[in-house]
């Protein structure tokens, strides 16, 4: 029930479905259009041309203020949609002049040294060498750690009792 | 296919069951030892309040000396002598806990440690019951002189334990440098006999990374002679019988070996110099 209400009134907004009023809301309709027709014959002026009638008939605050609503919404909407693109467009747009330019200012210098690269031995891959070189890692590390432990110093306490 | 799926589901139970239980052993010391820090440091805010409120009666006691004032005194200073007694033993339970977690301790330093530890835990629970039974402000303060004697006793041990756990770190650490030496010299003689022509590092470039484990090799045997003055000195400790002196000699004996640790540190630096100079071609 609830989900179809929901459902029926965003379809409203496209026009897809006309919201159904109540009973009494068209009841009040006819009413006025009836009450149109007696008051103006009652008048002994001509009678309302067709026009005008049919224009009575199918007049409805209701119905007008929905339509206005209706169109407002979905101007809503669309400047809404246009407003996010623009500013993704523009995002991505700054995002892009940025990365040529920083790639711009990656662009190689020379340098004074003459780099050297390092051309691995036959010794590079082998197991044992990368083996020792990792225990090597891990026991710097150890011996780079504090062996003095200060949360464990005798408490300070007071042995001086006197009267 | 359904046997198979039950097969597979009943190797992940016992996996998961047995990845339960076995790592439950190692969190649980460190569990135990943290629950009894914490214990500890419990203990020692409630004996700063009984401090306090001892502190406070006394001060009653002697500004007025009125009987009521006196029986006050002696109430808050039994309950401070008692709350310090428990104190003691919590920290000495701690103590204990933490040489069991440390596992490079050996057996030989380990239960010596340990039996001290229980006797002084057993002579503070039995203070601390004896306490009950002053009559007089003058027993209290005679049974608190005991407990002062007694105190040092345990902080001599506290620096003892201490310096012991920190000494067999070093052992390790040193025991873990030599392997590595040991290693690297019989991957270089390896290195030295190629025959290949033209895999062989040339005589310079040999001597270069002969040099390197010289240098490490020296380091080495200047940590190893620092962590022998350092365990001369820790041997000591028996001798103390004061908690300032005991703490001289700590500091002095942490000095030592931490002078110890940084040779083995640049003994692993030079070693890490010969790898690099073995992985880079000529």
């Amino acid at each position: 029930m609830i989900p179809k209400a929901i459902f029926d009134w965003f379809n409203s907004f496209f026009g897809r479905k006309k919201l159904e009023i109540s009973d009494q809301q068209s009841i009040e309709e006819k009413e006025v259009t009836q009450e149109a027709e007696v008051s103006v014959s009652s008048l002994g002026k001509p009678t309302l041309n067709q026009k005008y009638l049919s224009r009575i008939r199918n007049f409805s605050p209701l119905s007008n203020l929905k339509s206005i609503l209706q169109k407002l919404a979905v101007i809503l909407l669309i400047f809404t949609f246009l407003l996010i693109l623009f500013f993704t467009g523009t995002r991505v747009f700054t995002s892009l002049r940025k990365n040529s330019a920083q790639d711009s200012a990656l662009t190689p210098t020379p340098t004074p040294l003459d780099y050297q690269g390092y051309k691995p031995s036959i010794w590079a891959e082998d197991k044992n060498i990368l083996k020792l070189e990792e225990d090597i890692n891990i026991l710097e590390k150890e011996l780079g750690t504090n062996i003095r432990d200060t949360s464990l110093t005798p408490p300070i306490l007071d042995f001086e009792i006197k009267f | 296919m359904k046997n198979q799926k039950k097969f597979i589901f009943l190797i992940f139970l016992i996996i998961s069951f047995l990845s339960i239980i076995f790592p439950r052993k190692a969190y649980s010391q460190e569990n135990d030892f943290e629950k009894l820090y914490q214990e500890y440091l419990t203990t020692f805010d409630e004996y700063r309040k009984t401090h306090s409120d001892y502190s406070f009666k006394k001060a009653q006691y002697l500004r007025f000396k009125t009987l009521k004032s006196q029986e006050e005194a002696f109430n808050a200073t039994l309950t401070m002598l008692q709350k310090r007694d428990d104190l003691v033993i919590a920290f000495s339970k701690v103590l204990k806990e933490k040489l069991k977690i440390s596992s490079e301790v050996g057996v030989p330093k380990n239960e010596p440690l340990n039996a001290r530890i229980d006797q002084e835990v057993g002579w503070f629970n039995e203070h601390k019951e004896k306490l009950t039974s002053a009559a007089s402000l003058e027993n209290l303060v005679k049974d608190s002189n005991e407990a002062k004697l007694r105190f040092a006793k345990i902080q001599v041990l506290s620096y003892d334990l201490l310096a012991t756990i920190s000494e067999a770190k070093i052992i390790v650490l040193n025991k873990r440098t030599r392997e590595i030496l040991d290693r690297v010299k019989n991957k270089f003689e390896e290195i030295k006999s190629q025959d290949n022509v033209e895999d062989k590092f040339s005589t310079y470039k040999l001597q270069i990374i002969d040099r390197w484990i010289f240098e490490s090799e020296n380091r080495l045997i200047r940590g190893e002679e620092k962590l022998i003055n350092a365990q001369s000195l820790i041997a000591t400790f028996a001798s103390k019988q004061t908690g300032d002196n005991a703490l001289s000699l700590y500091n002095q004996s942490q000095t030592v070996l931490g002078e110890s640790q940084l040779f083995f540190k640049e003994a692993i630096s030079s070693l890490k110099e010969v790898i690099r100079e073995i992985k880079i071609a000529e």
